[in-house]
């Protein structure tokens, strides 16, 4: 009554002499358990990263990266042309049109879902919300896939509107991986020397700590207790690279040039982030939920994006930081190309678009088809788990692999789904 | 259905089991030594070497207060034990604390977070789940009642509220609430077959799946609109039915429990009659059979293998770091417990115990096992050789086991194949009956509604025939009563029957042709359903036939599994001993090279270094001699160019007066004789080479005197090179003496540091074989509550309010002076105190559970360590507010000490739980002497240095 599932050897159906889990699967738990897996070592020379604009709410599609001007679910905006001749996306994108060239668009996405939370989750995990399973966000996979050994700086970083300190989402990679939320674009708590510990005072208490730890490990050392000792160097090294986290460190021109809104400023931060070698970060804009009064919000809303979402893709690769850098826009969902009697558009999962660059992305290309007014895709349907695999890809990774979780490897994107290959370089 | 499938299954593990005590329980167990004995017994006998010593009282002390308690003990407890020399202080310490309030809480913790792993309240809150799991530890309730009352629990009444939280802040949701009964109460996490038989377990099974979620699949949360509150309705109906995504393989099941039967189908009870309370708008349903309850009532029996096992282990990791089986829900055949026949023992033992969970602590902690140090003897590499004869024999033994394993996986596979025929052959039987009885109750459906009309005709006319003759009876009774009393009326009586009769008949000839056109279709339908009730009957047969082969073929199988499991216990035996003696060796014969190494360097630095100094004496020597040559060669130089200098001088004044002399002679020779001032120039002439001569004479006199100088100084330098040449000699001499030594010595730095590279990797592997043999304890990280509880102990914030709460409690509930003499009433007075000084820092728990502990929801028990952890002990106000001085804090009892020795042993027993040895005594008073203008400022670091050690961090 054996099912054949990944691997039909007969390893699997009967251990043969030996238990798979005995003594004779050798150490566990060794000052390796803690390490990364092989393939990130490799790029860990040329580290990639990973930048998610998230359009809470739900961007529309036909607002942005698939308008349908002249038609009766079009709305009131022109298509304008791009950098990329023949490929025309709405005129709220003027200067996003021109670095069209590094980005590509996929137009075929049907989720089939329509609710926010649910929405959300198979975006950012790759795979549908079930109640009794729960999988890391891309962030997490990322950090703990991409982030190089000993980086004293957080691998996952979400920037948010508020709120801080450290998130519940990278399930079973543990929190080592899950997000820290600079709440407004302020850094981590507890970064600063207590105002009456004088520097000199703080270095020796640490050396009576590392004296303290030195005696125990000559009799017990494990890689937890390596891994505890570590970590106070790495909150050191953190404390000292406070400045990270400032964006108003940064030229006068950027800030005035990304915007002076939260947006222009968090896209500068994020800039700031990836260039110091931070892994994964992901900017919100925040709501796009636009029952009432679609266009008139996305014409502001858009407006905020576009200069700043233009200008950090113009520096990436002014940089040379876009070959190692994807960025990706997304939703939740879209929104329906029927507009409602409040000129608003709905939720709508079944016909969206998603656009991104960068890393091995291949530039310039455009992903599927939706039909004439939008209603449904009529060339190439992904989803959720496609784009998933996409990125990994797109930052080198073999989105087939999977992570060894004590013991139990666990597929870094759903194994079912497989990665839109013809946008991957 | 599996059911005589699993039973089988059932035995395969019992068997396992018993196979394996027949390989290691040695002759010497018996059953009436206590179960701590038993244990240690069990596990010495998989040893290949003596495990670690015991470990002293001052770790033991700690390790007990932190598992017990779930807090470090205070200074004053830790001193109290140390300086305690009776005998059995161990046990009463473990009597103690396992009555102790904070065991209550602590244990309350565990469980807590065991059943609901840090998820987020929602429908029930945790002051209320803290109290019932507190009250169950109080009262010591058998761990299976508590597991039926939580299973059992629907949240409906409001004393069953507070256990109902694992299926009401699980929403319910069956899905999830199988993967956690799976695992919380099973140790085994059958997430994976939810879909289809596990990937990669090979005995986790769909059946195991739906075997639970049977159990629990008609459950939903019901919103009671007027106590605004949740909790569980219950539908009486629905089977679960399940398909493989992989095989499409259909599957039907009643509920079960792992490893156990297959439950018998539900009660039938009359249509409207299955309901206690019946579902609606403003009440949940709850059925008369509730499968909910029938899972509580299955738990609560105790007896289910997989139950008593998973409680065993759990037990058995929260004393030791690690389950028998790890992780702990992870029980299956290919992740095998690594003492197979303790795991049987202890599962034993915690039923036969009743499930009292304080004895079997004890027993726990009674053990040497629990009681070992946790760092390596001095002495293992000595071990490690004794070891090494004996690997000769355990390959040769692992050979033969392998082969036997071999053979005996050919045979399982083959009946494999023949269990899969004869089930699939069962199964289309199965199904063929399925579709049989489907078929006769169709056909029964179409007869019953052909039947109806011929039915009713059938009726009418028998209703006909019997008014007939009723009607008949009645006329001729009128007619005699006519005969005896002619009366007008009863003849007009007669003829009305007559008519009547007269219309029956008519009526009855109708009905008869009635019958006769309902009769075809009637007919016509009587047979296909004799027909279909045949087909069922051979049908029926035809299955029943196939039960007894299918049968067969499982217990063959199973039995052939068994034994495969045997030979495998047996190879892993044998595989477990090659493995730890390989671990003891390749340690100890990386210490040896390292040892090896290091003689090697010190004999190539010992022999450099006489070389060596000689070596820089002499070229100190060269040096100063080469100064002395270059000094007397520039001396030299100087002395050349100055007679040189000299002697070009002289040549000049010589040409001068040869040229004076030349004029002088030419004026007397030629004609300018008659000049009137020829005399005068002759005069000047004269005068001017006198002057020459005597310059030339000094000069003469100065060139002779430098030649000289030149003499004296070339003697130097010959002398000063005739010095250096031989000890230019010695030095090259040396030097080729020493070029090769100094390689040497470099050499042998080389392969010191090649031959401690793996050391540390080796031993560590030994440590952690040793540890998963439970020779040697491991490390456990402390949980978020034993971190902050054990830092407010340590800091003496705990202190604090005991004092502050004993005062308020004496001022507004005096104990009376026989209250005083009453232990009992003492101890109660005690317990009121630790419960009432804790809820006055039980707030700062929370901090430490964001920090510390993995996200809700997810396992609890792995360690990590982040950034954000750091920051909060070096930056965090809380600590640093801790640590600050105060009257009762640590820092403010250890200001009052003079005596900078006497600080550093009372820091090191309020905050490690042991006396300091001398060499940290020293760095104490050495950072009270450095840092003397602030000392309380100093105190205050020191206390947090202790606070952020490993040592602190982890129990050992």
């Amino acid at each position: 009554m054996k099912c054949q599932y990944s691997c039909g050897s007969a390893e699997h159906l009967i251990a043969r002499r030996q238990f798979l889990g005995g003594a004779g699967a050798g150490v566990v738990g060794g000052l390796g358990a803690l390490a990364l897996p092989a393939h990130a070592k490799q790029l860990a020379s040329d580290q990639r990263r990973v930048l998610v604009l998230n359009m809470a709410g739900g961007l529309s599609q036909l607002e942005s990266w698939d308008p349908k001007p002249g038609t009766k679910t079009g709305g009131p905006f022109r298509a304008i042309p791009t950098s990329v001749p023949g490929i025309h996306i709405s005129e709220l994108l003027p200067k996003t049109a021109l670095q069209m060239h590094h980005l590509a668009i996929v137009r075929s996405i049907n989720t089939k879902e329509n609710d926010h939370g649910k929405g959300r989750y198979a975006m950012l995990h790759g795979r549908r919300q079930t109640p009794a399973a729960s999988y890391p966000v891309l962030g997490a996979v990322a950090a703990k896939a991409l982030s190089p050994e000993g980086a004293s700086l957080p691998g996952h970083i979400a920037i948010t509107g508020g709120g801080g300190g450290r998130g519940n989402d990278s399930a079973y990679l543990g929190p080592r991986f899950a997000s820290v939320s600079l709440g407004n674009g302020k850094p981590p708590g507890n970064m600063d020397r207590a105002s009456d510990l004088s520097e000199a005072a703080d270095a020796a208490r640490n050396t009576f700590r590392s004296q303290v730890n030195d005696r125990f490990a000559m009799r017990r050392r494990t890689a937890q207790t390596d891994a505890y000792t570590y970590n106070f160097e790495q909150a050191q090294k953190l404390m000292l690279q406070k400045d990270v986290f400032d964006v108003s460190k940064e030229n006068p021109k950027d800030i005035e040039r990304y915007g002076e809104h939260a947006l222009g400023q968090h896209c500068l931060l994020a800039r700031r982030l990836l260039e110091h070698g931070v892994t994964f970060v992901q900017v919100s804009h925040s709501n796009y939920d636009t029952h009432n009064e679609n266009f008139t919000f996305h014409f502001e809303q858009l407006g905020e994006f576009d200069s700043a979402f233009a200008c950090l893709v113009a520096d990436l690769a002014d940089r040379g930081m876009l070959e190692s850098t994807l960025v990706v826009v997304m939703s939740e969902f879209g929104r329906t190309p029927r507009i409602n009697a409040r000129y608003g558009r709905d939720h709508w999962g079944t016909a969206w678009s998603v656009c991104l660059g960068g890393g091995k992305v291949q530039p310039g290309a455009v992903i599927g088809a939706t039909n004439a007014e939008g209603t449904a895709v009529s060339d190439r349907e992904v989803d959720h788990g496609h784009l998933f695999h996409t990125y990994l890809q797109a930052v080198g990774l073999d989105s087939f692999d999977s992570f060894d979780v004590d013991g139990r490897p666990m597929p870094m994107a759903d194994p079912s789904s497989e990665p839109i290959k013809e946008l991957i370089a | 259905m599996d059911l005589s499938f699993v039973l089988s299954r059932l035995i395969r593990v019992s068997s396992l089991a018993v196979i394996a005590c027949g390989f290691l329980t040695p002759a010497n167990v018996c059953a009436e030594e206590p179960l701590h004995r038993r244990v240690d017994e069990l596990l010495q006998a998989g040893l290949t070497v003596a495990p670690a010593d015991l470990a002293d009282d001052a770790t033991l002390v700690r390790r007990l207060y932190l598992d017990l308690t779930g807090c470090i003990p205070s200074a004053e407890e830790t001193r109290a034990y140390l300086e305690n020399a009776a005998p059995d202080k161990w046990e009463r310490l473990v009597d103690r604390l396992l009555e102790d309030p904070r065991h209550i809480e602590h244990m309350a913790t565990y469980w807590d977070v065991m059943l609901m792993e840090r998820r987020p309240d929602k429908h029930v809150k945790a002051p209320e789940w803290q109290a019932y799991l507190e009250a169950a530890v109080r009262d010591n309730r058998p761990f299976h009642q508590l597991a039926a009352e939580i299973l059992g629990a629907d949240g409906r009444d409001d004393k069953q509220r507070a256990p109902a939280k694992f299926y009401l802040d699980r929403d319910a949701e069956p899905n999830l609430l199988t993967r956690d009964i799976g695992r919380v109460f099973f140790g085994m996490d059958i997430q994976c077959a939810q879909c289809h038989d596990h990937p990669l377990i090979d005995d986790y099974y769909q059946t195991d799946y739906y075997g639970i979620y049977g159990f629990v699949s008609r459950l939903s949360l019901f919103a009671d609109p007027k106590r605004k509150l949740s909790y569980l309705a219950e539908k009486a109906a629905g089977e679960v039915k399940y398909s493989s995504v992989f095989t499409s393989e259909p599957g039907r099941i009643n509920p079960r429990l792992p490893l156990d039967r297959e439950l018998a189908d539900d009660p039938s009870y009359p249509s409207g009659e299955e309901y206690e309370v019946k579902p609606s708008k403003e009440a949940g349903g709850l059925p008369k059979h509730s499968r909910r309850a029938l899972l509580a009532r299955e738990v609560g029996r105790g007896d289910n293998l997989a139950f008593r096992r998973n409680i065993a282990n759990r037990l058995w990791a929260l004393m030791m770091g690690r389950g028998l089986v790890h992780p702990v829900d992870l029980h299956h055949s290919d992740n095998p417990p690594s003492h197979p026949e303790l795991m049987a023992l202890l599962t034993d033992e915690v039923a036969a115990m009743q499930f009292d969970v304080k004895a079997f602590l004890k027993q726990i902690a009674l053990t040497d096992a629990y009681r070992r140090a946790y760092y390596l003897p001095p002495d293992w590499p000595q071990r490690a050789a004794e070891v090494a004869k004996q690997r000769e024999s355990w390959q040769q033994q692992l050979t033969a086991a392998e082969a036997e394993a071999d053979e005996s996986f050919k045979v399982v596979v083959d009946l494999q194949t023949r269990l899969k025929q004869a089930r699939v052959k069962r199964e289309e039987a199965e199904e063929a009956l399925h579709a049989a009885l489907a078929d006769a109750a169709a056909k029964q459906a179409t007869y019953d509604k052909a039947a109806a009309p011929f039915k009713q005709a059938t009726d009418l006319a028998a209703k006909l025939d019997q008014a007939q003759q009723l009607i008949q009876q009645a006329r001729s009774l009128a007619g005699e009563s006519r005969k005896a009393l002619p009366d007008d009326r009863l003849a007009v009586a007669e003829q009305s029957l007559e008519s009547v009769l007269a219309g029956l008949a008519k009526q009855r000839e109708q009905a008869a042709a009635e019958l006769a056109k309902q009769r075809p279709a009637h007919d016509a339908a009587l047979a296909p359903r004799q027909a279909a009730q045949q087909a069922v009957a051979a049908a029926r047969e035809s299955a029943e036939k196939l039960k007894a082969p299918t049968l067969e073929a499982e217990q063959v199988y199973v039995k052939a599994s068994a034994e495969l499991r045997g030979h495998q216990v047996a190879a892993s035996i044998w595989q477990n001993k090659l493995d730890e003696s390989q671990r003891l060796q390749d340690a100890a014969s990386a210490v040896a090279k390292l040892e090896q190494a290091e003689g090697a360097h010190r004999a190539a630095t010992s022999a450099l270094e006489p070389v060596a100094t000689q070596r820089a004496k002499l070229r100190d020597q060269l040096a100063v001699s080469e100064r002395a040559l270059s000094a007397a060669q520039a001396a030299m130089t100087a002395a050349a160019e100055s007679r040189e200098r000299i002697g070009l001088q002289h040549e000049n004044f010589a040409r001068a007066a040869a040229l004076v002399s030349d004029a002088k002679t030419s004026l007397d020779d030629q004609h300018l004789k008659a000049l009137a001032s020829a005399d005068e120039v002759r005069r000047l002439l004269a005068e001017q080479a006198a002057s020459l001569a005597k310059q030339q004479q000094t000069l003469a006199a100065d060139l002779a005197a430098a030649e000289k100088e030149m003499e004296g100084r070339a003697a130097t330098l010959q002398q000063a090179t005739a010095a250096h040449a031989p000890l230019a000699t010695q030095v090259a001499a040396l030097e080729q003496q020493w070029t090769p030594l100094q390689a040497a010595a470099t050499q042998a730095e080389t392969a010191l540091e090649t031959a401690r590279a793996p050391v540390g990797g080796a031993v560590e592997a030994l440590e952690e074989e040793w540890t998963r043999r439970f020779a040697l304890t491991g490390l456990k990280a402390m949980s978020p509550e034993q971190l902050c509880w054990s830092i407010l102990e340590a800091t003496g914030q705990l202190r604090v309010q005991r004092i502050a709460v004993a005062a308020a409690m004496d001022k507004s509930q005096p104990l009376s002076e026989s209250n005083r003499a009453d232990a009992a009433k003492v101890a109660a007075r005690a317990a009121a105190i630790e419960t009432e000084a804790r809820k006055k820092l039980i707030g700062n728990v929370k901090t430490f559970v964001q920090l510390f502990a993995a996200a809700g929801g997810q396992p609890q028990d792995e360690f990590f360590a982040t950034a954000d952890q750091a920051l909060f002990f070096r930056n965090g106000s809380q600590i640093r507010g801790w640590v600050a001085a105060g009257s009762e804090t640590l820092s403010g009892r250890v200001m009052k000490l003079e005596d900078s020795a006497a600080i550093a042993d009372e820091l090191y027993v309020s905050i490690l739980s042991r006396r300091p040895d001398d060499a940290e005594r020293a760095v104490v008073v050495q950072y009270l002497d450095r840092e003397s203008a602030d000392r309380a400022a100093a105190v205050r670091e020191l206390i947090w240095g202790l606070l952020s050690s490993i040592e602190f961090r982890f129990q050992h």
